[in-house]
């Protein structure tokens, strides 16, 4: 006499082995670890390493830029230079950006962008006395250590998102940075233009200019020159170092947490796959009414 | 000759829940049975520490251990082990029975016995998912512990499907023996005047037992009562249980002016949960991840109509026509499966007097614990020589898993074993003295044969 098939069932007394396993799970388990494979994996081609790779740089390229504050700071504060020649500088070159960028706007959007930059810069003018004065009294440790933390804050804001409005807490934290560094700094001009530098080449340059590498290289160039100057080669060849590791290294041991975790959880929900793995956590409950 | 039996687990008595409840009847059973089992697991409190007995001579060891977090105690691989070592050595133990994969002390204890060469076997109790920092920790320590380990049983199919995705053990090896309930402790209302009480009182009582966790589907319950509510002014609602939900469910009360229509009973002692359960036609259950779902065949013994989110294991636990399902998990589902159980309880349709017995023929922990056995002689049949050689395990432990992982795993086996060796030559077995057997029935009866055949030699 044949057996009565198997029944997914607690309740009923069934003529199978407690250890009987469902033939139809043990099927979609199979092709399940199949496609987790890791040859199978489609985070295993080669673009997606590049795609990696490539925004790994880019959080690189903004921490770059990030500190361009400090060489600034370091430029005015430490070598005592005067700042309005490099001030004048880097105006020309974003006014020039600016003017090449929006020349196919009509004439009265270039005026009204023309007037809100007056009325921003008037703004600091006005602002520049009192962030000098409103931090005096605290020590300089103090202001090392809150603009340091503030600097962390800051790059955990940056997003690189730029289809959509981002939410203005980064402008804000730069601000907060740049006012606490202002401080330390022994004349208005001197505040203003470190202000001005600042605004200019965190929150107007990275929005103006495509990224390239030519660009990043340019950049690159810039920062460990003077690096080099101030520090010394030592820690030229640490910081290089630090950033090879970190753009050949990381984004290996990021494609290996995607294949081995990232795997699991996403889907489009059609995907049996999808369906094995996230059968068993806790649902999600629909509360309408 | 009956098995000495070690019950390991963080989750024992004076706490109460399923595994606890699992872990004390099966003992029962398994005493009666001819087995010798011991429980041993961390103090409760700085009263409940040491030995103790409980009924039939079942033994608890309570071992003073650091308590984390939720009645766990820390884990850190190697630290109980001079405990258990002592422990499985004095009672002679042949099987390490392990219960809970949330428990570091039942993992750990089956490393220790593997270690020492007894046998061992692991029960799960719940399922796990795979995305978050919790689960993956208890999976890698749950692949770790059950790769030398002889046997797992699981409560459901469906957890065992959860078993064999998180820890990638032979499925062979997996048995399923579900949950029961000790079916007199959840009878119906019987005598005449529970029977005059019932017909009595008017409309129809859905009854809500459960911790008030968001796991447990406490959102779902707060949204659909109050539209039960305004659809039938004949349905009264008890709610039974704590947690940290509770207050939603007194804000639900007084938003939708229900003081009349339902009662917060707060949390209830296990032994009147059936008085609870009694006074109402229909259960209600909207959890959102279950394995086996004990309680819902504690509310079918005791004759209620089960209203349920169809999830996890909870499809496998009952035939359908005592059962009404919600097709999704949501609140405009779980109102419509609600509807069509209060209408079935209005037609007098549903034929509550058999139910009981049907349910008490369905889940017995007798049953339960005959099939465990079965379990335990199956490891001693299938049984390779090298089954627990230390080199052999070392050898399993590298066919697992990642690259990391493997190799933390052998370390692990590796430190494991020199503490064996050191602990054999700093206190050896032969001056651990074996406990005294608490006799059982059988072999009580055979020792009052033993005496009278002594007796009779004498006598000649």
């Amino acid at each position: 006499m044949e057996k009565k098939p198997w029944k997914r069932l607690l309740w009923l007394k069934q003529d199978y082995p407690d250890n009987y396993t469902d033939p139809n799970f043990i099927k979609k388990a199979e092709t399940f670890h199949k496609r987790l494979n890791f040859l199978n994996s489609p985070y295993k081609h080669e673009s997606n390493y590049f795609k990696v790779r490539y925004e790994f740089f880019q959080f690189y390229q903004s921490i770059l830029n990030v500190s361009s504050i400090f060489l600034i700071f370091a430029y005015i504060y430490y070598y005592k230079q005067d700042p309005l020649p490099l001030t004048i500088v880097v105006t020309v070159v974003v006014s020039c950006l600016l003017m090449s960028k929006k020349h196919d706007n009509p004439l009265f959007v270039r005026l009204l962008n023309l007037k809100s930059v007056i009325i921003i810069t008037f703004a600091m003018l006005t602002l520049t006395p009192v962030l000098k004065s409103l931090s005096k009294t605290t020590a300089s440790d103090s202001i090392w250590t809150l603009s340091f933390w503030l600097t962390l804050m800051y790059i955990s804001a940056l997003s690189n998102t730029k289809d959509k409005k981002s939410s203005n807490v980064s402008t804000n934290l730069l601000l907060a940075v740049v006012t606490a560094l202002a401080s330390r700094l022994s004349s208005t001009t001197e505040v203003f233009c470190f202000l001005y530098i600042c605004i200019q080449v965190n929150v107007l340059l990275p929005n103006l200019i495509v990224p390239s590498y030519l660009l990043a290289l340019i950049s690159n160039i810039i920062v460990y020159a003077v690096i080099t100057q101030i520090l010394g080669w030592h820690y030229t060849i640490l910081i290089l170092s630090t950033f090879l590791l970190y753009i050949i290294v990381l984004p290996h041991w990021f494609i290996y947490w995607q294949i081995n975790y990232r795997m699991l959880e996403d889907g489009d929900g059609r995907d049996e796959k999808d369906c094995l793995i996230t059968s068993w956590d806790a649902k999600r409950p629909v509360l309408n009414c | 000759m009956g098995y000495n039996i070690a019950m390991l687990s963080d989750f024992f008595y004076p706490q109460l829940g399923g595994v606890e409840f699992h872990i004390y009847h099966l003992s029962q059973k398994l005493i009666n049975l001819g087995h010798s089992v011991v429980v041993v697991t961390h103090a409760y409190g700085t009263d409940r520490i040491g030995v103790r007995y409980l009924t039939n001579g079942l033994k608890v060891y309570y071992v003073p251990y650091f308590v984390l977090t939720r009645e766990t105690t820390f884990p850190n691989v190697f630290g109980t082990f001079p405990w258990i070592r002592n422990i499985l050595i004095r009672e002679q133990i042949d099987i390490v029975h392990s219960h809970g994969s949330a428990s570091s002390f039942s993992l750990e204890g089956i490393l220790h016995a593997n270690s020492l060469g007894l046998r061992t076997v692991f029960t799960d109790h719940s399922l796990y998912g795979f995305g978050n920092i919790t689960s993956i920790w208890v999976n890698k320590l749950l692949t770790f512990t059950l790769t030398n380990t002889d046997r797992v049983i699981c409560v459901s199919n469906t957890c065992k499907d959860n078993m064999i995705m998180r820890t990638k053990t032979d499925p062979k090896r997996m048995y399923v023996i579900p949950n029961a309930v000790v079916a007199s402790d959840f009878t119906p209302l019987e005598d005449n005047d529970d029977c005059i009480v019932r017909s009595k009182k008017k409309g129809i009582t859905i009854v809500v037992i459960s911790r008030l966790f968001a796991n447990k589907g406490s959102d779902l319950l707060t949204h659909t009562i109050p539209i039960v509510c305004e659809n039938h002014t004949d349905v009264n609602f008890i709610i039974a249980g704590d947690g940290p939900k509770y207050v939603d469910f007194q804000q639900m009360i007084e938003t939708y002016r229900l003081q009349d229509r339902v009662q917060l009973l707060g949390s209830v002692p296990h032994e009147k949960v059936r008085d609870v359960m009694c006074q109402g036609d229909i259960y209600l259950h909207a959890s959102l991840t279950e394995a086996f779902g004990t309680v819902l065949v504690e509310a079918a013994s005791c004759g209620l109509l089960i209203v349920t989110t169809a999830i996890g294991g909870i499809p496998e636990v009952l035939p359908e026509d005592l059962i009404v399902y919600a097709d999704e998990i949501s609140v405009s589902s779980l109102v419509e499966a609600t509807n069509k159980g209060i209408s079935t309880i209005r037609s007098n349709d549903f034929d509550r007097s058999w139910v009981h017995q049907e349910v008490a023929n369905m889940y017995d922990w007798s049953n339960v614990a005959a099939r465990t056995v079965e379990v335990y002689d199956g490891i001693f049949e299938e049984a390779l020589p090298d089954d627990k050689d230390w080199l052999t395990m070392l050898k399993r432990f590298n066919k697992r898993d990642g690259i990391w992982a493997k190799h933390l795993y052998i370390l692990c086996g590796i430190v494991e074993y020199l503490i064996v060796i050191f602990f054999d030559w700093w206190y050896p077995r032969e001056d651990i003295e074996p406990a005294v057997k608490w006799p059982t029935t059988k072999q009580q009866h055979h020792q009052l044969h033993g005496q009278t055949g002594i007796h009779s030699y004498n006598h000649k």
